[in-house]
């Protein structure tokens, strides 16, 4: 009994619902009204005409800028292939980063690093350890 | 393709491909590919014959700037007439409208959902029709202005609005309304039931 009422209740409901849907509709005639207007089809042309000419704008623009800009890009490559050779060009092979002084194999970071950078010699070490032994037993 | 003034009157006339003149006797798919071809007298031809029909479509959301979204779909259906295919005779019509569904649909999403009245601030009048509207007979008898109408599905969300109008004004099945909104199926079939919900959910609260 419930469940009929409830039934019952949707179908008017969804009735009503699609009668407020069809009134808010507009009518034949006002449709028609709206459609005979005589300046509707002027303000398509017109605005047909305004989009025409922007996309018409942005394509010869982007033509116009393209056409600026290769040559400045093809510049700017030039330059840049130019630097990236004279750099690699002068580049003497001794100034090579080395990998295993800044990963520190087989020595302490810092003090790798530092012997890497300034190219010294183990002999170089040797006598500044020394040095600083002899210093610190003449203290 | 001319145009001439016949007795005060504005005729669009084709000539024949025997060279004879056809006045107004154009498919369409012709004016559609004359207007491809820059012939903006068979776009006009095009516009008178389906206008009133994108009239009407626009007319069923919207109560003012009418003509602005039967601009804007003109002017969408102008940019678009290259890709149009024109394969079925009369389908000009039905992609039109498809065209207008859609540009109706974005202008609701683009104006949000309007909250233009609180339903307890309707007046008493309003709320009496809506009650008797629910009645057993009220569906068939009572008149429903248009403002109030428009009050009410003010209230739903625009797929929930767009779809009641494709189901019950337009009597589109599901399958339809999918293929001309290039949703999914189920997608459809679930903007249906919260549509139907929602309705009976607004309108139980006058019960």
């Amino acid at each position: 009994m419930y469940k009929k009422n409830e039934q019952n209740l949707k179908k008017r409901l969804d009735s009503a619902a699609r009668r407020i849907v069809e009134s808010a509709a507009l009518s034949e005639g006002e449709a028609q009204a709206i459609a005979a207007s005589p300046f509707l089809f002027a303000r398509i042309r017109n605005r047909i005409g305004v989009e025409s000419a922007e996309r018409t704008g942005v394509w010869a623009n982007l033509g116009l800028e393209s056409r600026r800009a290769i040559p400045v890009m093809a510049l700017a490559a030039a330059v840049s292939l130019g630097l990236f050779l004279y750099i690699n060009g002068n580049k003497s092979p001794n100034q090579t980063f080395s990998v295993d002084a800044y990963l520190g194999a087989g020595d302490s970071g810092i003090d790798s690093l530092v012997i890497a950078e300034k190219r010294l010699t183990d002999e170089d070490v040797l006598r500044t350890i020394v040095s600083r032994d002899d210093r610190e037993a003449g203290k | 393709m001319r145009r001439d003034r016949e007795n005060g009157r504005e005729v669009i006339t084709a000539r024949a491909s025997d060279g004879s003149q056809s006045e107004d006797q154009l498919s369409d798919s012709e004016l559609v590919a004359l207007t491809c071809q820059g012939d903006e007298a068979a776009f006009e031809l095009l516009f008178e014959r389906h206008k009133v029909r994108v009239v009407a479509i626009a007319g069923r959301f919207f109560r003012d700037h009418v003509e602005d979204i039967v601009q804007e779909c003109f002017t969408r259906a102008y940019f678009a007439l290259p890709d149009f295919s024109g394969e079925v005779p009369g389908s000009v019509g039905a992609w039109l409208a498809k065209i207008a569904f859609n540009t109706c649909y974005d202008e609701m999403r683009r104006r949000g959902r309007r909250r233009e009245s609180i339903l307890s601030e309707l007046p008493e009048a309003d709320a009496k029709t809506i009650k008797a509207l629910t009645t057993e007979a009220g569906a068939e008898s009572v008149a429903v202005s248009r403002d109030l109408a428009n009050k009410l599905l003010a209230k739903l969300s625009p797929e929930d609005r767009l779809v009641l109008v494709l189901l019950d004004v337009e009597g589109l099945s599901v399958n339809e309304i999918s293929r001309m909104m290039g949703w999914s199926v189920p997608k459809v079939k679930v903007r249906v039931f919260r549509a139907r919900t929602d309705m009976r959910r607004l309108l139980q609260k006058f019960l």
